[in-house]
This record gives C-alpha cells, structure tokens and sequence, in this order.
C-alpha cells in the first residue's frame, strides 16, 4: 500500500515491496481457502471457499496485470492528479447494484401480493430473498454511494491524492466479494437470523478487514490534508466508518461450529443479544443509513447549487449532537419485551431529543440553497437532492413518533414500520444518492453535462409518485393490520384472525409493489442517461448552449 | 455486594455520570461552534467544496476558478 503522494514517485500500478506483500497474501489466503473447501462441512461452506479462492487468484492477476501495463506504457494515471479510477467503479457499481437491489425488492413485493411467486423452492421463498433485497439495497447500493463519494469528497476537500495505491481498490473489490459472498449466502439458506447482519461469521471476519483497510485509507487521506480544517462532510464520513467497523465487530461476535462449517452460535445469550442486535440495527440506521448521507449532503448540495453550506456553525452542532443521540436510541425497537423497563424508556426518551439534530441538519441543507431557489425549477438534479432531505426531515419526524411507547404499541410488526423505513429509504438514501451520481458522472468522466436533463425529470418524477404510493400504502395497511389485532368483541375474545388480518392488506400489496415498480422504472431511466454520459453523448433535442446552431434558441418576437 | 445492589448502583451512576458527560461534551461543542474566533475559519470552510482545486501534492498549478 505504497502512498504515492510526491510527484515522480514509482507510478501506480508499479510492484512495489507493498504490492508483493499484497500478493502473497492473496496467494497465502487462496491456499487456506482451498484447504477448507477441501473440508468443508457443508455445501455452502465448499461454494463459499471457491468464491474467495478465485477472487484472490484473479487479485494476483490483477495486480500483475497493473504491472505490466505500467511497464509497456499503458498509463491512463499518472499518480498526480486525483485517484478517480475506483471512484468510477463505485459509481458504476452503484447503478449496478441498485437496479438489481430495487428489482428484488420489487419479487418480493409481488410475493407477498401474490404468494404463488414463492415458486415452491427454497431458493427463491421470501425468506431467503428478503434478506437479498435489504442487504443488495442498504449495504451493494448504498455502501458502494458511500464507498464512492467519500472517496471523491475526502480528495476534493482536503486537496490531496486518495493514499495508497492498492489499498482504495483493495476496499472496493474486497467489498464486492462481501456482498457475493452474503447474497449467494442467503440464497443457499446461510445466515445468522440477525436482521441487516445476516451474513455468516466468515462473511463477516472478510467484511472486517476491507473495512479496516477502508477506514486507514481514509484516515491516511486526511492525515496527509491540505486544509488545515476537516470538512464536515469528512466528519460524517468518519463517524459512518469507524461506528459501522464497532457495530460489526459487536454484533457479530460468535463463535463457529468449526473453522470449515458455515454455522456459528452468537456469544451472547437471549435479551442481551437482542439488545446488542438492535443496537446495532438502529445504529446501522444511524450511522449507515444517516451519517454517511448527510457527508454527502454536506457535499454535493452546496456544490450542485453553487452556494456555501448554509450555516457551518449548525453543520458542527449537527454533526457532534446527532452522533452523541443516535448512539442510545436502539432499545426503541424492543418495547414491550424482556428488556428491563428504563433501558426501553432510555431508548425512547433519545429517540425523541434526535428530532433536534435530524430537523437542524434537514434545515441547514434546505436553507444553502437561499440565493439559488429558481435551481429547484431549472435543475432536475438539484430537485432530486432537495426532495431528498424534505424525505430525510419526515422521516426523521415519523421515527421518533413511532418509537413512543403509545404509538409503538399499535405500529411495531406492522407494515407501518416498512413504510417508515421505505420513506427513509426510497426518499432520502435513494434521491440524495441518485443526485450525488448524476453529479459525479460528468465531473468524473470530464463530460459538460449529463446526456439528458430531461430523462432526469422523468426518474425523478416516476420515482417520487412511486414513494408516494408505496408510503401511503403501507400507512393505511399498517395502521388497519395494528388496528385489527387489537380489535376485541363484546365477550372479550379477539375479534379477527391473523388470516383475515393478512388478507386484508392484499390491496395494500399490490399498490405497494406498483410503488416499486415505478421506482425500479426510474432507476433504469437514470442507468440509462449515466450509459449515455459515460459514453459521450449529448441527447440530440437537448444540445449544449455551445453546440447549439445559431438563432435555434432565439425565439421570434411576438 | 448481591447482584441487585451491584445493579442498581450501576445504574445510578452510569445515569448520573452519563447525563453530566453529555451536558459537558454539548457545552464544549457550543463553545467550540460559536467561538467567536473561529468564526472565520468556518466561514472559509462553508464555500470550501465550491473550489475546484487540483491536488496540492500534485506538482501541478492550481486551476483555481476563484469566487
């Protein structure tokens, strides 16, 4: 992991002693990975080991591909400028992966409408595909928009290259091997039923390192800054690493059943794993799902709408105080259980005081655009950022709500939750994302402007009327399914079966899966316009101010 | 000690101790946030990403667009 920061240093891609070392490892760990398919337990175990196997052989081959081409003069980066190489492959895994994230959501929509969809496999039942979807969307889609733009952000802000040569596309495909290795792994019915970490231990001891090594590249990044500040977004951006690395240590300890089996038993027992479980879930939330976001807020608002960040001050209150809140407010998904009495009120109780930091960081991101409003009507990009942090503020309004003890007693196991988290989701991880990499692709790629605006008019308004749909759906089916279940007759006896409350939400589904339909719609529309960018391409009926034949844009006087 | 005092005491303290902690920390940051010194460094800070800067350590000349 040679830092490549003076210029006339070995270029990148050179075998240096760093590069060897990497290789061996590589070599070492192919070798372990062959001895346990060798001996592997069970057939997803021997699955698995090939996958790692064939991943760290084809690392070898890269690295030496990178070589070679350093030395026959094929050298697209000098090692001067900034390390855009895996910031473009993290844009385009990004698409990647949420087409494909959206479109199993969308399955599984469809599965609960209709149940025929199961297909009578075990392989594509709703309780293997489920897991596909939340990991494919939270952790392929938006970990890669993470992976991504900090890596971009942390360079542009601190005006430095990316440190190390290896190590960022180490983080990169080292990441994509996670995720191979999860789905595939659900697939196949391994998990460890704990939900967003489901993947087996080893899964998880891989995610570690790549993690650790993102975190060095990142710290290594601003260590050698030339501001003498930290950004706010880098603080974010931070904050989202090193919590994340702590959660997934946590959650995950357990001890396997052998070195070659691909089942393992949680170190804790009963009410304490469920806390750490959902202390580590909701954080995930926190820290994944908010933090990393609101770097990118942080970002590419003021950049797109060419004004300063509203209020730095309030950015730095934002930042300190939503970390120190969102810490406790776990327990909240417990309520009514085994977990003593106060450590429920406890999570509530910070539950509540995050609508200040969330409405204060809503505030300052919607308030940069002052002077710049009329983008909001010239600029689709720009609309999808702003609608993402009006989503970010209702559903951080709707959270703290639901996590009252009164209101959770009627919302918990509803769908009214999946609405929640849908709104959070869809609404503000999905448009702050899609904004970021429809401004990062022609920044990247050293295009003038995105192939078609009005294709981005078009993802945007098809998605949002999608959100909508899905939202209200689940609102109304949640609201009735909590309603009905606590409906009691004049005897006293329960008044619906669980069946007639399940059939009665069959409506509901099926808005709910047009909803996502309409989302994966526009998803696609925008992989299309980012293919036409990358490509070079100007969509004929929208030229260039530049390229536009004279007088077109002059229109006769009336 | 039994194990229903040990807990209590804990928690007594955890709370007490946790509570001041974060008045303290909060107070820091505010402190931090409004100093009236540092006022112009953030505002520096505020129009950093609207720079379009090439890396310092690349050797090459800034391309600096300006405000």
């Amino acid at each position: 992991m040679a830092v490549s920061s003076a210029p006339g240093a070995t270029p990148p891609g050179t075998m240096t002693s760093a590069a060897w070392a990497v290789a061996g490892a590589l070599i070492a760990g192919a070798i372990l990975f062959i001895a346990v398919a060798a001996k592997a337990q069970d057939a997803p175990m021997a699955v698995h080991a090939w996958f790692f196997v064939f991943a760290f052989l084809a690392g070898v081959m890269a690295l030496g591909q990178r070589h070679f081409n350093v030395t026959h003069g094929q050298v697209t980066d000098d090692g001067a400028g900034y390390s855009d190489g895996v910031v473009k492959a993290g844009a385009i895994a990004t698409l990647f992966w949420g087409v494909a994230g959206f479109l199993v959501g969308v399955v599984i929509a469809f599965q609960l409408a209709f149940p025929f969809l199961n297909l009578d496999t075990a392989f594509t039942n709703f309780g293997r595909l489920r897991p596909l979807h939340t990991s494919a969307v939270i952790f392929a889609f938006g970990g890669n928009a993470l992976i991504a733009t900090s890596f971009y952000v942390v360079q542009r802000t601190s005006r430095t290259r990316l440190a190390g040569d290896i190590a960022p596309w180490f983080v990169f495909w080292g990441y994509q091997l996670f995720i191979v290795i999860a789905a595939t792994g659900y697939l196949m019915g391994v998990t460890q039923s704990k939900e967003y970490a489901e993947p087996e231990w080893y899964a998880d001891i891989w995610l570690t390192i790549v993690w650790v090594v993102y975190l060095i590249v990142f710290l290594a990044t601003l260590a050698k800054r030339k501001e003498p500040h930290i950004y706010v977004a880098n603080w974010f951006y931070l904050a989202f690493i090193v919590t994340i690395a702590m959660l997934h240590i946590g959650n995950n300890l357990a001890i396997p059943e052998t070195w070659t089996s691909s089942k393992s038993y949680a170190l804790f027992p009963g009410v304490q794993d469920a806390l750490i479980q959902w202390w580590y879930g909701h954080n995930a939330v926190g820290f994944f799902l908010t933090a990393g976001f609101l770097g990118m807020m942080y970002y590419f608002i003021p950049k797109r709408a060419e004004r300063p960040v509203y209020s730095y001050r309030l950015s730095i209150v934002h930042f300190w105080s939503l970390i120190f809140i969102y810490i406790w407010a776990g327990p909240h998904h417990l309520h009514f259980t085994a977990l003593p009495d106060w450590a429920q009120t406890l999570g509530m109780t910070f539950s509540i005081m995050l609508w200040m930091p969330s409405w204060g960081g809503m505030i300052n991101g919607l308030m940069t655009l002052s002077g710049a409003w009329d983008k909001l009507r010239t600029d689709p990009v720009i609309r999808m950022l702003v609608v993402s942090v009006a989503f970010y503020g209702m559903s951080t309004f709707e959270g703290p709500v639901m996590s009252v003890k009164a209101v959770n007693s009627l919302s918990h196991y509803t769908d009214w939750t999946i609405g929640h988290v849908h709104s959070g989701a869809l609404g503000w991880v999905g448009f702050i994302s899609f904004g970021a990499i429809y401004c990062m692709i022609p920044w990247l790629w050293k295009r003038e402007r995105l192939y078609s605006l009005a294709l981005v008019s078009w993802h945007f308004w098809i998605a949002t009327i999608g959100i909508v749909l899905y939202i209200t759906a689940m609102w109304v089916s949640g609201i009735l399914q909590g309603l009905m279940w606590r409906a009691y007759d004049a005897q006293g006896f329960l008044e619906y079966s669980f069946a007639e409350t399940v059939e009665a939400m069959h409506p509901f589904y099926v808005i709910r899966a047009l909803g996502g339909v309409l989302f994966l719609t526009g998803a696609l529309i925008m992989v299309y316009n980012c293919w036409m960018t990358i490509k070079g391409r100007v969509r004929e009926s929208e030229p260039l101010p530049a390229s536009a034949p004279a007088g077109a844009t002059l229109q006769p006087a009336e | 000690m039994d194990s229903e005092t040990t807990y209590s005491l804990v928690r007594t303290w955890f709370g007490t101790g946790g509570l001041i902690l974060m008045v303290v920390l909060f107070a820091v940051v505010l402190a931090y946030a409004l100093w009236p010194s540092n006022k112009k460094k953030f505002d520096r800070m505020a129009k950093l990403p609207l720079e379009d800067k090439e890396p310092e350590d690349s050797g090459k000349k800034d391309t600096e667009t300006g405000e």
